[in-house]
């Protein structure tokens, strides 16, 4: 009993919150110096073999998608949970305190539901990007129809100055128009504009002479199971012909970079030959179903809440 | 505009200074807050030595000085503004995307806590009035000068969200109240009398800490998932702001729940103000991310 007393006082205590402020602070700053997401032998090579391996053991070569974050927020919200709750729910029951000075609490319970949607997301969200020309069509899933890119544009005012791109969906004979900072809900799915512009499209030739598109960001794959991703071409897109060479990104099995690749016309990759390039208007989005949204979004208006009353305690501490 | 900012601020920051150097330094003289004995109602520590009735030993001039001062600081403020809603009527949109825009809410948030909290927050100590200013002076100077492009270009389309407005905006107001506190802090290790601007520091930072977290963390993230579909990307500057939001929140723990000593929370509020200004120039300048534009 005496242990599980200790145990609540440590998990509730503002010295434990204090402590994971601390850590999370110092593994953040040292999270956005040291580049992230390469492979291990690439730390090894970059800051030698000692301190390569302790960035990893401290989590920090992959730190906003590691195990340690998740165990720092993990404890953070036990902590919120364990301090906010029982004080607020005391201090409900004697009712003796002003509405302005629940303004703490009220933040802290806006973070416990934020922090609580957000690892939802991590666990939940299903999401999908697409970079289309005109016409595709983007599968939602099995029980769910199809959606089509019908067209695109780009808005200027009357002086000419870019304001808006819309995409123009079509959802089971309904017209929907997608565009930048206001995102669609269709079928439970969120669309989000990301990318309107011209791309550079390369045409490669197979064996058997039939003739395949590759879109910027696409990929052929060899029998080994390697990647070549095309990336650009070597010359800005504009006027980009034939004489251009391509550049590609070769990908090992489990999607590391194993390096780049430039193909001059003429030349094969992967039994494909580079017959001819240009551009195309390409359409970007993303496709997100996420059971989180909701309760972030509640947590979040629950701190905005919270730091109103806050700045109305504090106002009224100045008299 | 500018300019006429830049003088009044000057100016002003003279009168103040003046005031000070005259036996200003504690607020006794200035008459400012006359009557204002009610004890705060701060249930913290932070406000202790608060209680002080204002002598009436200050000298006409002084008074009259301080009276120019915030007039000063106010016509600076409106030119600012002024000049902020020219330059949104040139490109239609709030003018609120660039850093010459950013230091102009700096200033102009800056002399609205100077103006506005004369009586209540900081109880017309002068000391304070002339550190306001001047943090605010400096920020015009750096605004008038080269390092800052005044070019005004119409916003790219994804900046086009009244989001934008508000984001950015709330999290301008609450660096200019964190920078408020920081140059408070330095001076209370030299001053005589630091309580005034303990108690200061305490009430920037508070306020600050509501516009900087609300503004660039809570309307950073409702804007991110609108306009990319992730409330949280972990992009460079998210981070940083994450992490002085943090930093900002264990500092006001310490103050309020621990009770820290005012030495520390002076050192505490500096180390936070770094981190606040790399996250605003800083990421800006070394790092590329989501926030970075043209």
């Amino acid at each position: 009993m005496r242990i599980l007393r200790l145990l609540y006082n440590v998990a509730s205590s503002v010295r434990l919150f204090l402590g994971i402020v601390v850590v999370l602070v110092v593994l953040s700053v040292l999270a956005t110096v040291v580049p992230q997401g390469y492979p291990p032998g690439w730390y090894a090579d970059r800051f030698g073999y000692l301190p390569g391996t302790f960035l990893q053991l401290l989590g920090i070569t992959d730190f906003f998608s590691s195990l340690h974050l998740l165990v720092l927020v993990g404890l953070m919200e036990l902590n919120l949970v364990l301090c906010t709750v029982p004080r607020m729910v005391r201090r409900l029951v004697r009712r003796t305190h002003p509405l302005w000075s629940y303004g703490p609490d009220v933040i802290h319970l806006g973070l416990i539901v934020a922090i609580a949607g957000g690892l939802v997301t991590m666990i939940r969200s299903e999401e999908q990007a697409h970079l289309v020309p005109t016409g595709a069509a983007i599968a939602l899933g099995p029980d769910t129809a199809p959606v089509r890119v019908v067209d695109s544009r780009e808005i200027r005012d009357d002086r000419g100055t870019v304001v808006d791109w819309v995409i123009n969906l079509e959802h089971q004979g309904d017209t929907i128009e997608l565009a930048i900072n206001d995102p669609v809900t269709i079928a439970g799915f969120r669309f989000h504009f990301f990318h309107w512009g011209e791309e550079p499209t390369i045409v490669l030739a197979g064996p058997d002479g039939t003739e395949r598109p590759l879109l910027i960001g696409e990929g052929l794959q060899r029998s080994d199971g390697e990647t070549f991703v095309f990336v650009g071409f070597d010359v800005p897109a504009e006027g980009a012909s034939t004489s251009h060479p391509a550049r590609f990104d070769r990908l090992a099995p489990d999607g590391s970079l194993l390096g780049t690749l430039l193909l001059s016309p003429g030349e094969s990759i992967g039994g494909f030959r580079y017959v001819a390039s240009g551009t195309e208007v390409l359409n970007g989005f993303t496709v997100r179903r996420d059971p989180g949204r909701p309760l972030v979004l509640a947590g979040l208006i629950g701190i905005v809440l919270g730091m109103a009353l806050y700045t109305g305690k504090l106002w009224r501490s100045y008299g | 505009m500018a300019e006429l900012a830049l003088a009044a601020h000057f100016v002003a920051f003279l009168l103040f200074a003046f005031t000070v150097g005259h036996g200003g330094e504690t607020g006794r003289d200035t008459g400012a807050s006359a009557g204002n004995t009610r004890k705060p109602a701060g249930n913290t520590g932070a406000g202790a030595g608060d209680t002080r009735r204002p002598a009436e030993d200050g000298t006409a001039r002084q008074r009259r000085f301080l009276l120019i001062g915030r007039l000063l600081l106010g016509l600076g403020a409106i030119s600012l503004v002024a000049l902020g809603v020219y330059r949104s009527i040139v490109i239609r949109f709030p003018a609120l995307t660039g850093t010459y825009e950013g230091m102009m809410v700096i200033v102009v948030a800056i002399d609205l806590f100077l103006l506005i909290g004369h009586r209540r927050v900081y109880r017309g100590n002068p000391l304070v009035l002339a550190a306001g200013t001047f943090t605010a002076f400096l920020f015009l100077v750096i605004l008038n000068s080269p390092l800052i492009g005044s070019e005004l270009h119409p916003p790219i389309p994804v900046l086009r969200s009244y989001w934008l407005v508000v984001h950015v905006a709330f999290a301008f107001v609450g660096l200019a109240l964190f920078s408020v506190g920081l140059v408070v802090a330095i001076l209370a290790f030299w001053s005589h009398d630091p309580a005034p601007l303990d108690r200061t520091r305490d009430r920037a930072v508070a306020l600050g800490f509501v516009f900087y977290a609300t503004g660039g963390i809570v309307f950073g993230a409702i804007w991110a998932e609108a306009a990319w579909g992730r409330f949280w990307g972990w992009d460079p500057k998210e981070t940083w702001a994450l992490i002085t939001t943090l930093f900002y929140a264990g500092y006001l723990h310490l103050r309020y729940v621990r009770r820290i000593s005012q030495g520390t929370a002076r050192i505490l509020v500096i180390i936070a103000w770094f981190l606040a200004g790399f996250t605003y120039w800083g990421v800006n300048a070394l790092m590329t991310g989501l926030h970075s534009y043209g």
